[in-house]
């Protein structure tokens, strides 16, 4: 997936600003920045949501923007930050929606199985309004899971943010898995240790400028996170090689 | 609101279960229609129920046929406009499209006035609704558009001001014109099934509702998927902004067909949805015959009632019935709901 020298502009106000970066097949890139640093638009225009004013978003060498609906549907899966919660379907059907486009056999298969991996196979007949917001979460993750055959592209905007420790830990299980399979993985983060641990590589972002693109070590140096998020960071070394990086207390 | 917007999420059977009360449906808007072709009152006396003598039985058929594509169509324009604009307070009526008509006659029946000829019992009001009703429904989708595809929010408010509009210009006309022409304009206004109507009026009007509902159930899956909202049913391959406008102009065009067949008749396009999702729930290749279904009992329905009705001052109008008896039937299901979730 490659991004070349993107702009854009909402409601006239411009929001990126030329945005050249690449998100390789098999890797998790993860998108990190402060609040309106541009993520959510930035992941929105590669999903094909947004016309960018200038540059061209393609994957391999089809343009994003100038795909089908249909086309981008089954290249690209989407997990919104934000969703509807008032919508009449059960569980299932919600995931359903998602496989829709690849046939009956193989839509049954892919939805029992990303129904297992969020395991939310328990929850497949109840109304989507009746569950809580992280289990909603999962079941519009799963849905993006039976959607995209590896593969794709899967984008996902702040997923662990209504989940909690033992879910939050089961999605990023979950796209690492997608990404070995050869997946392209981008993913919006806050969370700079999970980004750390997680993440092949990073763009961070700060007022709609890519500031820093890379493996994490590198892009997530204290002096730059100090610069773009005007706060202190302490970094701490896991036991797998991996830096957890967290606020730094006063 | 917020509890009519629960009342539109509330989940139904699922698709699979569906199938016999959408059978049920079926064979109650059937015996509906065999109601009707029975029932009658002569003047002053008592219902009774008898096949129709030959001479009665072609004015029974014509007006039965006509309750089914005008009761199919409302419900299925209702059902439409519910989805695409994500409202359940949205109906067939809500594009202008009654208002326009409304106007369309008036603007006939002043021009027919001031000719001498609006007193001919023979003049037909249906090509003029026609009009004045597609007239209407072009200018809100042309005004309710954003980013070039009709918005829900923007088309809503342009259909209420159109339909504004319309109303005034019909005050307008009703204030020249004499008053047996007002008189008949009213008429008009409360709705009636034709008795009499040629058969090819009533085919380009059934194959018009036959090919809307078609082209609605083939889109079922995508009407399914924008429920979801815009963003989530384009990454999930739906077209949202031609589908809006395709959907809605059929909506549209299906109500125009019925206002000119039998002027506006309230209620069915608003309620039949809310009666058909209770009954098979929201998976869109269901509800959408349910709707039609629904949308065919009530009309048909209020029609075999109003013969059985007296009050006096001969029978009553359709419109008047749907109004009156639907009225309540919503408020019962809302209450309804409100408990549901109380409890």
């Amino acid at each position: 997936m490659k991004l070349d020298h993107v702009s854009v502009n909402l409601g006239g106000c411009p929001v990126l600003h030329d945005i050249t970066v690449t998100a390789q097949a098999g890797c998790v890139t993860g998108i990190l920045g402060p609040n309106a640093a541009g993520k959510t638009t930035l992941l929105r225009t590669i999903a094909g949501l947004i016309r960018p004013a200038s540059g061209t978003v393609r994957f391999d060498q089809d343009n994003i923007t100038s795909m089908r609906a249909s086309q981008r549907a089954a290249l690209i899966g989407f997990v919104p930050q934000r969703f509807r919660g008032e919508v009449p379907f059960t569980v299932r059907q919600i995931v359903a929606m998602g496989a829709r486009q690849r046939g009956a056999v193989e839509s049954r298969s892919a939805v029992t199985a990303a129904m297992e991996a969020c395991d939310i196979t328990a929850l497949a007949g109840r109304p989507f309004t009746q569950l809580s917001v992280g289990q909603q979460q999962r079941a519009v993750i799963a849905r993006a899971l039976a959607q995209v055959r590896s593969p794709g592209v899967l984008l996902l905007d702040e997923p662990l943010a209504a989940l909690d420790l033992r879910y939050a830990s089961t999605i990023l299980e979950i796209i690492r898995q997608r990404a070995e399979r050869g997946d392209t993985v981008i993913v919006s983060l806050h969370d700079l240790g999970v980004a750390s641990a997680t993440c092949d590589e990073t763009w961070l972002l700060s007022e709609g400028h890519v500031e820093a693109a890379g493996p994490p070590q590198e892009v997530l140096a204290e002096d730059r996170l100090e610069s773009v998020y005007g706060a202190r960071f302490e970094r701490l070394r896991r036991q797998d090689g991996r830096d957890w990086i967290i606020p730094a207390t006063a | 609101m917020s509890m009519l917007a629960t009342s539109i999420s509330a989940p139904g059977p699922r698709a699979g279960r569906s199938l016999l009360p959408l059978v049920a449906l079926g064979v109650l808007a059937a015996a509906i229609c065999v109601l009707r072709y029975a029932i009658d009152r002569a003047p002053g006396g008592s219902v009774t129920l008898a096949w129709p003598e030959t001479e009665w039985a072609v004015f029974r058929r014509t007006s039965i046929f006509a309750g089914v594509i005008v009761g199919g169509g409302l419900g299925l324009a209702g059902a439409l406009m519910q989805s695409l604009l994500r409202n359940p307070l949205a109906s067939p009526y809500l594009l202008g499209v009654s208002s326009g008509a409304g106007l369309g006659v008036m603007a006939a029946m002043a021009i027919a006035a001031s000719a001498g000829m609006v007193s001919a019992a023979t003049v037909d009001w249906s090509i003029p609704a026609m009009l004045g009703a597609i007239g209407a429904l072009v200018v809100v989708l042309a005004l309710g558009r954003r980013n070039g595809w009709p918005d829900p929010v923007t088309v809503l408010l342009a259909g209420v001001v159109v339909a504004t509009i319309c109303a005034g210009g019909m005050m307008l006309l009703q204030h020249l014109v004499p008053m047996d022409v007002r008189g008949r304009f009213l008429t008009w206004m409360m709705g009636t099934l034709p008795e009499i109507a040629s058969t090819p009026q009533l085919i380009l009007a059934g194959v018009v509702v036959l090919a809307g509902i078609l082209a609605a159930m083939f889109m079922s899956a995508w009407l399914d998927a924008s429920l979801l909202g815009d963003d989530e049913a384009r990454t999930l391959g739906v077209p949202i902004g031609p589908l809006r406008l395709s959907l809605l102009a059929v909506a549209g065009m299906v109500t125009a067909v019925t206002v000119a067949m039998a002027g506006p008749i309230g209620f069915v396009g608003l309620i039949a949805p809310h009666v058909a999702r209770r009954t098979v729930g929201h998976t869109h290749l269901v509800l959408l015959p349910a709707t039609v279904l629904v949308g065919i009992v009530i009309v048909v329905g209020a029609d075999a009632a109003r013969q059985a009705i007296d009050l006096g001052s001969g029978r009553l109008p359709i419109g008047v019935l749907t109004i009156l008896a639907g009225g309540p039937v919503f408020l019962w299901l809302l209450r309804r709901e409100v408990r549901h979730l109380e409890a």
